[in-house]
This record gives structure tokens, sequence and C-alpha cells, in this order.
């Protein structure tokens, strides 16, 4: 269960420690790799937790919504039209419904378990 | 589906490493980003910068085009006047009239100025209501000039653009139009061809601009040249409503 946080822990302390720099003009591609790679997280707890997971659908899924927004992004910066506001509003409106699926999920078994605590104090 | 969850959460946890490390790239990239406003990207500058170039060259080349038709006017003029006794009064008093209209580069002592705006400190941070009294307008352009005329300066010009009879000084938002065709920000730099005594002296003076201004805290050099040059006005004049009166009518 705490994996994931360990994870990102991990993660953050790579970035830190890896010598990459990304060049200033990338930094709409980078908040777009972001905004994917949190939504690929969001969206994959809440088929764990309905049990519907599938790793290939998961992974084919991050790299393919990331290439689509970077392919966004890039034609907006050639357009001079900021197209990957697009991706970014479809990624955060993904999240926030995905948020409250795993917010439900954890209720009703909080839910659950109240009530069992219930009828057994009876 | 009982023997999945092991595979899920070791994905789940993948994509978080992922999620962190490029999150934390996204942050230290933005760190390092000290760009004001920000809207601008690296290829847009690169065009503006590359534009601003060719139109530099453009400009430069028309100019010498120009140079080049009033060369050959010269020499008409010239081949002309040796012919005339008549004409070459007549060519001396041209000479003059462009020299007063402002169409000849002119070259002698004088001096130069520096006008600009307050640098950015505590007091202004903490006062931005305040801003419009550390900035220089077209109106302390104006005086300055003013007083340099009040002082004899003989030609003026402001970044190189020379100041004729019908010039404007005009307000242009954060920059300030001068002339016909320029719009300059700060830092300006007028120069005056007089006497540099009397020219510097002017600003000694108990009313002059100068004291405002340096009260205020906005930066006003002046400095003495033994040699100033003052290019000539560069654009038409045409008069559309304007018509000269005949006095013999």
């Amino acid at each position: 269960m705490w994996l994931p946080l360990i994870g990102i822990v991990i993660g953050i302390i790579l970035g830190m420690t890896l010598p990459f720099n990304i060049p200033t003009a990338y930094s709409s591609y980078m908040s777009i790799a972001v905004l994917a790679a949190l939504d690929s997280v969001f969206g994959g707890i809440r088929s764990a937790l309905e049990n519907q997971f599938e790793a290939d659908v998961f992974i084919s899924g991050f790299f393919g919504n990331a290439i689509l927004a970077a392919v966004l992004a890039y034609i907006g910066d050639r357009l001079d039209v900021p197209i990957y506001l697009c991706a970014i509003f479809v990624f955060g409106y993904r999240l926030f419904n995905n948020f409250a699926l795993i917010r439900r999920h954890f209720l009703g078994i909080l839910r659950k378990k109240s009530y069992l605590e219930e009828s057994t104090d009876k | 589906m009982t023997g999945k969850p092991d595979k899920t959460i070791w994905l789940i946890t993948l994509m978080c490493i992922l999620l962190g490390f490029l999150s934390v790239m996204a942050v230290a990239e933005q760190k390092s980003e000290t760009e004001i406003g920000g809207v601008a990207s690296l290829q847009n500058i690169e065009k503006l910068v590359n534009e601003k170039n060719s139109l530099e060259k453009e400009k430069e080349e028309l100019e010498q085009i120009i140079a080049q038709h009033e060369k050959k006017l010269k020499e008409y003029e010239n081949s002309l006047a040796e012919k005339n006794l008549q004409l070459q009064q007549v060519q001396k008093e041209v000479q003059e009239t462009r020299l007063t209209a402002g169409l000849l580069a002119v070259k002698g002592p004088g001096i130069e100025i520096v006008l600009n705006d307050r640098k950015p400190d505590n007091f202004l941070s903490s006062n931005p209501y305040m801003l419009s009294f550390f900035i220089v307008h077209d109106s302390d352009m104006l005086h300055v000039i003013n007083e340099l005329r009040d002082a004899g300066a003989e030609a003026i010009s402001v970044n190189g653009t020379r100041i004729m009879a019908n010039s404007r000084i005009s307000c242009g938002g954060p920059t300030i139009h001068v002339g016909k065709y320029e719009r300059f920000a700060p830092p300006f730099v007028i120069h005056a061809i007089g006497d540099p005594d009397s020219l510097t002296a002017a600003f000694q003076r108990e009313d002059s601009i100068y004291h405002d201004l340096i009260a205020w805290g906005l930066e006003f050099q002046i400095r003495r040249m033994n040699s100033v040059e003052i290019p000539r006005y560069m654009g038409d004049t045409e008069y559309t409503y304007a018509k000269t009166v005949q006095e013999d009518e």
C-alpha cells in the first residue's frame, strides 16, 4: 500500500541527484509530462481498486497520452496558439474524476466498517 | 484476479517514481528561468531578434540609396553653379536653409545628457503607486530640450534622431514618441551642439528641471563633449494643408 509513496520519494531523490537539464524552451512539454504521469497514477489506482487493472492499458495509456499531448503542444508552439491547454484541461478533469472515485471507494469501506462496528455493538 | 495486485502495485510504484522524477525536473527548471512575464519562448525571442536585424539592414540599405541620390543631386548643383555666378549665390542660400531646417548632419562642441528612470530599489517597490514620479515622461524630455534651446543649443538629437522645428515629443505608454517615426524607451541620450559652458550652466539654475528629476531619484547625467555629431533629419517633409503665401498676389 505504501509502495507508491515510497516510489515518489525515490523519484524525487533520483531527480535531485541525476544531473539532467532540460532547456527552458521545453517548459510546457515538461508540465504536460508531469500531468500525464499524475493522470496515469490516479487512473491506475482507481482501476486497481475496481479490480479492472490491466498492465498493457496502463502503460500504453501513459505513453500514448503523453505523446499526443506533446504533439499538441508542439503544434500549438508552431501556430502560436496554446493548444497544450486542452491537454492540461483533459488531464486535470480526469484527475479530479479519478480522485472522486478513489475517495468514494475508501469512504464506502469506512462506512461499511462503521456499520459492522455498530451492528456488533448491538 | 487474485495474482494480479502485486504486479499492479509495482507498476503504479514505477509510475510514481517517474512522476516524482518529472516533477523535480519541472520545478528545478522553473527555478533557473528568470524571465519577466514568462510568455516569451526562446523561439519567439530568436524570431524577433532576426526580424530586428533584417529591418536594420534594410534601413541601412535604403539610407545608402538616399545618400547616393543626394550625391548625384549635389553634383548637378555644383556643375550648374560653376557656370553661373548667380546660381552660386542661390546654392549657398539653399545650403543655409537646409542647415536651418535640420537637413544636414552637423558637428561641433556640445553636451550629452543621459536621462533614465529611477533604478529599482526598496523605496520604489514599497511605493508602487508612486511609480509615475520615478519615470521619465514626455513632458520632462520637452522641458530638457526647451532648456537646451534656451541656453542656445543649435542642434539637438534624441537617441540619434534629429529634433526639428515640427518634431513631436509625446507619450507612448512606456515609451516616448520622438519625431514623426521614432519611439524610444529609456535610457534617452540627448545630444546638443552649442557652447558647452552655457549649456551645462542652464541646468544649474534653481528653476531647472534638473533639480526636480534628481530629487525624484531619476538618472540625469550631463557630460561636456568636445565634438558632438548630430545626424540629419531622415524622412519626408510633406505639406498637405499649408500653402505658401504669394506676396505679389
